[in-house]
């Protein structure tokens, strides 16, 4: 894949290196070239220094013949205005952005346009380890309506079925592990004790979810 | 008629006084204290400490029914993010917005919410090539958004119309000579008018034929 990125921070950093680890073809641009010493040794892009939104740059960047890009800088605005231009100028297949802002990540997101919101991560997941230490969290979906979690059975629920732990509406089992091997179970499937379970659960309901759990 | 202005600098506060006078109801956002304090010394109430790229802020002072946004912050990715919220969030009528940095210009586009970009270094260098871009023509009046003008040139001794009269100069079809001034006194130009050097001409013309005009009257420079 051929990658540009947006800002050499910490995010914009690591994710260079990862790619690059990879063997992806990444560009990667910062307004400061000091920035550039948080790369890897082994990191084997290019290193643009110019703003992220400079129609030269992204020239230079061979933007037209790029398959994603990221906006890491940390200006929402400048992520923003990166992404949107991106995508809709130059037409690159994947665009995601960094958005600190919760509405603003909401509102892009409805246009089109992917966004991180790590403010939002960072407090749901919180959220999550203090209410429901139970409830192992694996992804947040859309704006944090609807949590992906993952769960140990406990011993008092061997020999009950999935059914026990779908709530109409509000929880689904889609993924069984059992002893390393993963299915997808079915209502009437037994439990067993240390058996994994993947579930998406709407958030309103995880009290009501973790209850169930506590027999 | 509610107009609302992003960055509160010396424009910012001068438009706002000036859409005042002319029966607006104007609210001013901007994050730097201090700016803020000075405004709401210089226009009174609707001044607003905030961050005016966030959907929040504009929402809370009622961007939705604001009948033109004015982006004039220092930066172009906040001026851009504030027009796209204001035009396809709010669905405002007319949004305006400041280009500060000339390479970033072509993104102020209706892709970004923007109905009219106003770059400075743009106006000016556009009216400094036009003081002196052709020579002796001078621009007098813009006429028809600019596509055409009134323009005035003085004949000189080089002319290669001098002698001529009008009817017989290879005039463009969209331009016309509209008075002849000579010695102080008007003269209403005619076909059977000749020109002498000296003469003052003033003429109707389209930016395009501009260039012919020039030619005409003052030789090909």
């Amino acid at each position: 894949m051929r990658v540009i990125i947006v800002g050499c921070g910490r995010v914009g950093s690591g994710l260079a290196n990862a790619l690059s680890a990879e063997r992806h073809e990444v560009v990667i641009i910062d307004r400061s070239p000091l920035s550039f010493g948080r790369l890897s040794r082994d990191f084997s892009g290019r290193m643009l220094m110019g703003v992220g939104f400079d129609r030269e740059i992204l020239q230079k960047a061979d933007i037209e013949g790029a398959d994603a890009l990221a906006a890491t800088t940390d200006s929402d605005n400048v992520n923003i205005v990166v992404a949107v231009t991106a995508k809709e100028t130059f037409k690159v297949p994947h665009v995601v952005a960094r958005i600190y802002d919760p509405q603003a990540a909401e509102i892009y997101r409805r246009e089109g346009i992917p966004t991180v919101t790590p403010t939002l991560m960072a407090a749901n997941t919180m959220k999550m380890m203090i209410s429901h230490p139970r409830l192992a969290k694996l992804a947040t979906c859309g704006s944090g309506e609807v949590e992906f979690i993952t769960i140990q059975v406990p011993k008092g629920l061997a020999g009950r079925t999935v059914q026990d732990l779908i709530i109409p509406g509000e929880s689904l089992v889609s993924a069984l592990v059992r002893r390393g091997q993963a299915s997808i179970p079915s209502a009437d499937t037994r439990l067993e004790a240390e058996d994994e379970l993947h579930v998406a659960v709407a958030a309103k309901a995880l009290p009501k979810f973790d209850k169930l759990l506590a027999y | 008629m509610l107009a609302v202005i992003i960055g509160g600098g010396r424009g910012g506060s001068y438009l706002a006084r000036d859409l005042q006078s002319q029966g607006y109801q104007v609210k001013v956002v901007d994050r730097r204290p201090e700016v803020v304090a000075k405004l709401r010394q210089e226009i009174g109430g609707d001044v607003v400490c905030g961050d005016g790229c966030s959907p929040e802020i504009l929402e809370q002072i009622g961007t939705a029914k604001a009948d033109l946004v004015v982006a004039l912050t220092h930066n172009d990715e906040d001026n851009l993010v504030v027009c796209r919220l204001a035009k396809h969030h709010f669905r405002v009528p007319r949004v305006i917005a400041r280009v500060n940095n000339p390479l970033n210009e072509w993104l102020y586009t209706k892709d970004w919410g923007v109905d009219v970009p106003i770059s400075q270094v743009h106006l000016t260098s556009k009216v400094i090539e036009e003081e002196i871009g052709l020579g002796e023509l001078v621009t007098l009046l813009k006429l028809n958004r600019g596509a055409a003008a009134l323009v005035e040139v003085r004949l000189p001794e080089t002319s290669p119309c001098r002698g001529k009269a009008i009817r017989d100069l290879a005039f463009p079809s969209d331009a016309v000579i509209v008075s002849v001034i000579r010695g102080g006194k008007l003269v209403i130009p005619r076909g059977d008018t000749t020109l002498e050097a000296g003469d003052e001409i003033l003429a109707v013309s389209t930016v395009a034929a501009e260039k012919s005009l020039q030619e005409i009257f003052a030789g090909s420079s």
